[in-house]
């Protein structure tokens, strides 16, 4: 509510942002990556949801409002299209994340066998909640729908890795496990979808322009 | 494929609701219905936009007929806004099934509507509330609290959103996609968060966002201007159309106890279709304008004081007459404004030749002084633009030509952006920076300012290297053309207009390649130092292509303001009379006058305004225009006005021009009187008096006639009406624009 009355009350919007005001932040081999994945379609507006990933890995993680703005110039797509996408889906961080996102599945399966219960022990020993990210920055706590493993309930998912038939010890001993990487579960996952899209040929040549 | 221009529609044989009827093959289930008078009622669906079927409002049954002579239902009904007709098919819009999902589709589009009818500015006129008024239920299931959202969220100056009532019909966002190609308005997030917004809630600035305002079915776009102002049911609307350029959109201006409160485009498919510019939909209210001359006024004592009519008719006749015949007829001179409609430009003129026998007539404010004389008239064989509005998505090319399309001409933008969006028609664009057509054009040549010459001729040089000899066969006087641009090859263009020799045979090659052109030349080539041969280059490159005869083909020098067109037919000029006839052809117009004209031709502006300077021109008149404003020149006009010895200006405002007057008319501004434009594409539209006038402002053309009535002791003309007959008796062309003609959207003038 408040946020609405804050909205109503500027009667004067800013500017959008000129082209040449966006800072761009894509790295070389980003902007090479770019480009193999525009290459597989017919438009460059189709590599739209690849290129959002390619963003959300150059940018720490989150779509911001610059990184939104970057991804519609190098497509020449209007920013409003682009942030309509970026929106739309859930895996398109518009906030900033901790390192580790710990996204636990709370769908039917993973709920039968204790999945709530994990989340409040979780909630505990991170002294968060569902949804925020612990002050330090390292975790934030989600919860997601059905991750296809039911087989294996209760699921967490943390970056590109699934943890499987979770209980209160393996999550001690993957929290404990977690705050001593480097990792950043983030941009790795990002990165993995990438990855995915482009061709060994893409990846060939992209590496070979880089010794 | 560009859409041909007579194409024959294949007809299908339908049946709705039990009548038969043909209908064009493809064509939408919801327009066939309305043939019949079926209502389906719609949100999404717009006329002028691609159909999407996102709000299922318009569902009907429908079935097809088999070979056996039975119907065969399809399960399910279906979205009429999405279905083409095809050989067979047979619908109903009412049944029962039907009339049970209208009411559950609006039940479900209700849940989250805040039903703030009462304070909202569309109520009354609001295709949500009517289509539940006659669709809806009487109450809903849903008790639950509705979604909050921000409730007067300004996205511009024009326009403030209401996330509450938006129902996520997607009009608003397909049509900065598809229409205006902006694309400034996206849906964020998803179900029934999903709502229409700008980038960050930056400012929606584009050109034409007031548009999303009136195709809105809800009130979640309302216009800043007009928010709270009236109510539909107490405002008076009028049509009429828009005079802030010389596309002529048509309009629908309301007006509340006599104050214009809001602009509404009004359709006409052969003009702005269904759209306003930002400029047009809001423009200031001229009419309540705190400048504006509200009687006459008579300099005295270095003031202008307010006098009578007859008093300010007598001085000018006085000063006027006084002045002609002591230093001749070259001593008078007028200048007529484009923002006057027909029957005043024709009357200006015929108050000048017929009143005062002199020619000293111009209304060009541009650097373009020209002889607009037989022989440089543009393949029409007169000097009006080739086509119509609609060729635009007949051709296969449209190259741009010195304009800044969307600024100058923004209907002519949308209906070229729109050829290409959806015909695949090409664009060429070729102007000093880069501009908004760049966004569609396939090629740009972006040459230094005032090159434009160079450039044209380098391009009529390399077409001649590239067409195939028989299409240059029959082409008159091609040697000469040839020899004329010998010496533009492309290294000469180069360095002439910075444009590399590569983009200049591309964009050739593009022109050769094209079965058909359309040329849109704009204001760099009016303003051109040496325009006259510019025209004539470009006039050789429409023959030589072979577009001069081609009906979605040709050249078109766009006027720049609301009536240049009207301007030159109506022969405010100081060599040619009305119809494009030269000076020498006067008898005809002598007839239909009863009076001997002058066979001298008169002042261009330029020179007219040099003449004030120098003192041989003593009176000068200038009607409806603010040359110190607008003339290419500013410094020349300023001089010219401030100098010359008596000075007559009849305007709306007190214009900077106005300023320097002796005399000052106070003239009806557009709403406030009747009367017909002429538009870049000839069409003759009528305007009508929304408003009435302010203070003691007359119509031009009732100033001119009753000047003329003292003068020359004949009838006056009584209304536009009859000045329009005269026209039509003098320039045959314009006979069928007469008013009786002319109804909701207008004729276009054909030459022959
Ligand atoms: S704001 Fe209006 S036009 Fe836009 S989606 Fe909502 S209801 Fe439709
Ligand atoms: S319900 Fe948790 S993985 Fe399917
Ligand atoms: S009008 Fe047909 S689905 Fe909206």
């Amino acid at each position: 509510m408040d946020r609405n009355v804050e909205l109503i009350r500027i009667t004067e919007r800013p500017k959008p942002p000129r082209p040449e005001e966006i800072p761009l932040r894509f790295s070389e081999t980003a902007v090479q990556e770019l480009d193999a994945l525009v290459s597989h379609y017919p438009d460059k507006k189709s590599a739209l949801l690849p290129a959002l990933w390619l963003a959300q890995r150059e940018y720490g993680g989150v779509l911001t409002p610059e990184a939104i703005a970057e991804v519609a110039l190098r497509l020449e797509r209007s920013y409003a299209e682009v942030e309509g996408v970026a929106t739309f889906y859930t895996m398109y961080n518009k906030q900033q994340m901790g390192k580790f996102m710990l996204e636990v599945c709370t769908n039917l399966s993973c709920m039968l066998c204790g999945s709530y219960r994990l989340l409040e022990y979780l909630e505990e020993k991170l002294g968060i909640r569902l949804g925020e990210t612990t002050p330090d920055g390292l975790f934030t706590l989600t919860e997601v729908e059905c991750l296809n493993n039911c087989g294996d309930a209760p699921v967490m998912q943390v970056g590109d890795v699934y943890c499987r038939k979770m209980s209160v010890e393996k999550m001690d001993a993957l929290i404990d496990q977690l705050r001593g990487s480097d990792e950043h579960s983030v941009t790795r996952l990002a990165d993995a979808i990438v990855n995915i899209q482009l061709s060994a040929a893409d990846k060939a040549r992209i590496a070979s322009e880089h010794e | 494929m560009p859409r041909p221009k007579h194409a024959e529609p294949k007809l299908v044989n339908i049946e709705i609701n039990g009548i038969a009827l043909q209908v064009p093959e493809g064509e939408y289930l919801v327009d066939a219905a309305k043939r019949v008078e079926a209502d389906v009622p719609v949100f999404c669906y717009h006329k002028y936009m691609e159909a999407v079927g996102m709000c299922r409002m318009c569902l009907v049954d429908v079935g097809y007929k088999q070979p056996d002579g039975s119907v065969r239902k399809m399960p399910k009904p279906q979205a009429s806004c999405t279905l083409p007709c095809s050989e067979g098919m047979v619908a109903w819009t009412e049944t029962e099934q039907i009339i049970k999902d209208r009411k559950a589709v609006l039940e479900f589009l209700l849940i989250n509507h805040p039903l703030d009818c009462p304070i909202c500015d569309r109520g009354g006129e609001c295709p949500l509330q009517n289509n539940t008024q006659f669709y809806g239920p009487s109450t809903s299931r849903y008790i639950e609290i509705k979604r909050h959202l921000p409730k007067s969220l300004p996205l511009s100056d024009h326009v403030m959103l209401d996330l509450e009532r938006c129902i996520q019909c997607g009009r608003c966002v397909r049509f900065t996609e598809e229409v205006s190609g902006d694309a400034q308005l996206a849906f964020l997030f998803r179900g029934a968060q999903t709502q229409p917004h700008t980038f960050q809630l930056t400012e929606f600035n584009s050109r034409f966002s007031g548009n999303v305002i009136e195709i809105c079915p809800v009130g979640a776009l309302t216009s800043r201007r007009y928010r709270f102002r009236a109510r539909p049911w107490d405002i008076v609307t009028q049509k009429t159309i828009c005079t802030g350029c010389s596309n002529g959109c048509n309009i629908y201006l309301d007006s509340r106890g006599g104050e214009m409160v809001r602009i509404n485009a009004r359709e006409n498919p052969q003009v702005n279709e269904t759209w306003t510019c930002d400029k047009g939909k809001f423009q200031p209210n001229i009419m309540r304008a705190p400048n504006r001359i509200q009687q006459p006024m008579i300099r005295k004592d270095g003031a202008l004081q307010p006098v009578e009519w007859h008093e300010a008719y007598a001085l000018i006749l006085e000063r006027f007459q006084d002045e002609r015949d002591k230093g001749g007829v070259n001593a008078v001179a007028g200048f007529a404004g484009q923002r006057m409609t027909n029957e005043d430009l024709y009357l200006f003129q015929k108050l000048f030749r017929a009143g005062f026998g002199s020619n000293n007539i111009d209304h060009r404010l541009t650097r373009y002084q020209g002889d607009l004389n037989k022989d440089l008239y543009t393949p029409l064989g007169t000097f009006a633009p080739q086509n119509e509005m609609r060729d635009l998505e007949a051709t296969s090319l449209i190259f741009i030509f010195g304009s800044d399309l969307i600024d100058e001409q923004p209907m002519v933008y949308l209906r070229a952006r729109k050829a290409w969006h959806r015909f695949g028609v090409k664009a060429l664009v070729a102007y000093p920076v880069p501009t908004e057509a760049e966004h569609f054009a396939e090629n740009a040549l972006r040459y230094q300012p005032g090159s434009e010459l160079a450039l044209a001729s380098g391009l009529l040089r390399a077409l001649l290297g590239l067409l195939p000899a028989e299409k240059l066969d029959g082409i008159e006087g091609l040697e000469k053309i040839r020899d004329s641009v010998a010496s533009c090859d492309p290294g000469w263009v180069e360095a002439q207009t910075g444009v590399a020799p590569g983009v200049l045979e591309r964009a050739a090659r593009m022109i050769a390649d094209s079965p058909s052109m359309m040329l849109l030349a704009g204001e760099k080539v009016w303003n051109h130092r040496e325009a006259q041969t510019l025209i004539h280059m470009l006039t050789q490159i429409t023959r030589v292509t072979g577009n001069a005869d081609k009906e979605e083909g040709g050249l078109n020098l766009m006027p720049l303001a609301a009536n240049g067109q009207g301007a030159i037919d109506m022969g405010a000029l100081p060599n040619q009379l009305p119809g494009y006839r030269s000076l020498a052809e006067k008898a005809s117009l002598e007839a239909v006058w009863g009076c001997t004209l002058p066979t001298e031709p008169g002042l261009a502006s330029d020179a007219m305004f040099q003449a004030c300077l120098e003192s041989s021109v003593k009176c000068l008149y200038i009607a409806g225009a603010n040359p110190v404003a607008e003339h290419y020149d500013p410094t020349l006009a300023a001089r010219a006005v401030q100098s010359v010895e008596f000075l007559v200006v009849q305007d709306v405002l007190m214009t900077e021009t106005a300023q320097y007057a002796d005399v000052a008319l106070p003239a009806c501004a557009f709403a406030e009187r009747e009367g017909t434009y002429t538009n870049f594409e000839r069409r003759a539209q009528r305007t009508w008096q929304a408003v009435p006038p302010t203070g003691e402002a007359k119509p031009d053309w009732r100033i001119f006639s009753e000047l003329l009535l003292r003068l020359t002791q004949q009838t006056p003309a009584f209304n536009p009406r009859e000045v329009m007959k005269e026209v039509g008796q003098v320039f045959p062309a314009y006979a069928a624009c007469a008013y009786d003609h002319l109804k909701d959207q207008g004729v276009r003038w054909q030459q022959g």
